[in-house]
């Protein structure tokens, strides 16, 4: 039986909001905290005052590495340096099994971490991971509804009959016509985010019976499937438990780049440093072609520590194209080795995307709410809605006022940052279902929202000494843009919700 | 016409997962190279493959219909995994 014209509109309408409203909130949680993530190193950088010095352009490793590895028992495999960076200017000494020591490159003092409680929050809550593993899995499945969407929304789009209003006709600034607009011009980055998401966050789990088909019963988990090509075994040197003076690392940095002028150089690994057959390995990204050497492919250049001969190098060309693939994968969701423009140009457009799902979400509840017999329930998601899109705005700025308000040293501070960020999100639910009117609530929480932002970074200056023009002068391109993106949310929160006061009023 | 009913919600949300999952699976049997280089593209295409068969089962007139399509579809994704599976590729 073949559909109208008129009743494929009316399923792919009615599909295209239930379905919305099912996945809304875990999907605007995960878009919401995604967005910030894209500026993730620079939450971790302000957040703590030891980050607050530019990446020196000249250091002297073997001066800080050497007492470091003397007096530290490590271990004779994976001992980690990481390079001072846009994304951290200390040089930190690091085993997958130990804590990592960081230095201050132009004091060459030992630095004590503050932690990144700010940046794991914001990380977690868009992975899910503040729910462990089935949170993962939960936001995947948020993504696959999503994907649904974005399809649904094409197809909608396509089939739109004569009696619906084009774009243009629509009431400026109405809910659907900034539905509509956003979802039409991003949804191309929203279903790569979606796709890439579901990939790992639904894929990972449930992948085991693909991998068991293609094995034909020989593997039950994806990873064993990928892993021997993602990260192939690297033969060690022959051992020699001979010791032996090492070269200086200084200079096998600068051989390394030489050599392999095409990567930025980010980490050393050493292994059995020390001994004659002890080796270094330089690591990074292509500078010009990042998207192919994503954290998951750094291309690599080893040599001997005895002596500095070469020991390996390796090309992008001898990259199996899987690894490659997983590489784009990877920078489409992560961006992990890009520079602060384009992860603002990244954070505008997640932005967009916000707007997209809650005016979305607002179609769906203002219809219902002119209608009699859906008044209630209307009401009842309106309050879901604006404690959902409101109180993560609040809580975000709550938490990041408390990294700068509650004293460094005290005890278990983390927990009483994170605890302060749930309460106020709690916070913001009671007072929306306290008020009369959806609409009262929404100017209110807006400006609230707004003042916090704005008080972020004017905390943040009072406290660190580091306003937005003295970080900007000092070179903390990372610091200021989290002020300046902060201060800027809170002037758009503001501006919404005073206009919005003057139009009920 | 009326919404749809409980039977095509449960049909286009599982049967789109089981048809995503299957026709993937089908797909990445038939592929060429090794493991590896049969499993990526089908892992990735997965998730959208899933949305894209609820949304098929989801554009019918009645829930008989839709149960119609999932169940002839999924005979056909199974027959062709099951191919591929014992099949000579």
């Amino acid at each position: 039986m073949a559909l109208s014209k008129a009743q494929t509109r009316d399923i792919l309408f009615h599909t295209h909001a239930y379905i919305g409203i099912g996945v809304t909130v875990l999907f605007y949680i995960a878009l919401f905290f995604g967005t910030l993530s894209m500026v993730a190193p620079y939450i971790a950088l302000w957040e703590k005052p030891s980050r607050h010095l530019s990446a020196p352009a000249h250091y002297d490793i073997d001066a800080i590495v050497t007492p470091l590895l003397t007096e530290n028992a490590w271990p004779e495999y994976g001992v980690r340096i990481t390079l001072p960076s846009h994304k951290d200017p200390l040089l930190s000494l690091g085993h997958r099994l130990m804590d990592a020591i960081h230095v201050n490159p132009y004091s060459g003092a030992v630095v004590k971490d503050e932690g990144s409680a700010l940046r794991d929050l914001v990380v977690d809550l868009h992975l899910g991971r503040v729910l462990g593993r089935p949170g993962v899995f939960l936001m995947g499945v948020a993504c696959v509804g999503a994907l649904f969407l974005i399809l649904n929304g094409w197809w909608l789009s396509f089939k739109r009959n004569s009696s619906r209003a084009p774009l243009w006709k629509l009431r400026p600034k109405s809910q659907e016509r900034l539905h509509r607009l956003f979802s039409q011009i991003l949804s191309p980055l929203m279903l790569i985010l979606a796709l890439t998401s579901a990939y790992f966050g639904v894929m990972f789990t449930i992948g085991g019976g693909l991998a068991y088909g293609i094995t034909k019963g020989e593997a039950t988990m994806i990873q064993r499937v990928l892993g021997p090509v993602v990260f192939p075994k690297v033969a060690p040197l022959p051992k020699s438990d001979t010791p032996s003076s090492m070269q200086s690392l200084n200079s096998l940095l600068e051989k390394a780049r030489e050599n392999h002028p095409h990567i930025t150089i980010q980490t050393l690994t050493l292994e059995r440093w020390g001994f004659e057959d002890a080796k270094v390995t330089f690591s990074g990204p292509l500078t010009q072609k990042p998207y192919l050497t994503e954290r998951i492919n750094h291309l690599s250049i080893s040599f001997k520590g005895s002596d500095g001969t070469l020991v390996h190098k390796q090309e992008i060309e001898e990259v199996h194209w899987i690894k490659k693939a997983l590489s784009v994968f990877y920078f489409l969701h992560f961006i992990s080795d890009t520079e602060a423009f384009f992860r603002l140009f990244l954070f505008v457009l997640g932005v967009g995307l916000c707007v997209s799902v809650i005016a979305g979400a607002w179609v769906f509840v203002h219809k219902r709410l002119n209608n009699p017999n859906t008044q209630g329930a209307a009401y009842l998601w309106s309050l879901l809605f604006i404690g959902t899109f409101l109180g993560s705005l609040i809580a975000t700025a709550v938490a990041f006022l408390a990294q700068w308000l509650l004293p460094f040293g005290m005890e278990e501070r983390s927990t009483w940052t994170e605890g302060l960020f749930y309460l106020s999100w709690l916070a913001t639910f009671a007072y929306a279902s306290h008020t009369r009117h959806y609409r009262t609530s929404l100017w209110q929480l807006s400006c609230l929202s707004g003042v916090l932002l704005c008080a972020v970074p004017l905390i943040h200056g009072i406290q660190s000494g580091y306003f937005l023009p003295q970080a900007l002068g000092s070179g903390l391109i990372g610091i200021a843009l989290v002020d300046g993106l902060m201060g800027a949310l809170g002037l758009a929160m503001l501006f919404f919700g005073l206009t919005l006061r003057r139009k009920i009023s | 016409m009326k919404h749809h009913t409980l039977s095509t919600w449960i049909a286009a949300l599982f049967g789109g997962l089981v048809l995503g999952y299957g026709s993937m699976m089908a797909l990445a049997l038939f592929l060429p190279g090794t493991p590896a280089d049969q499993v990526l593209f089908p892992l990735l295409l997965t998730p959208l493959a899933w949305a894209g068969w609820s949304l098929w089962i989801f554009h019918s007139p009645t829930s008989a219909v839709a149960l119609k399509k999932t169940v002839l579809a999924t005979a056909l994704v199974g027959v062709l995994t099951l191919g591929g599976y014992y099949g000579p590729f």
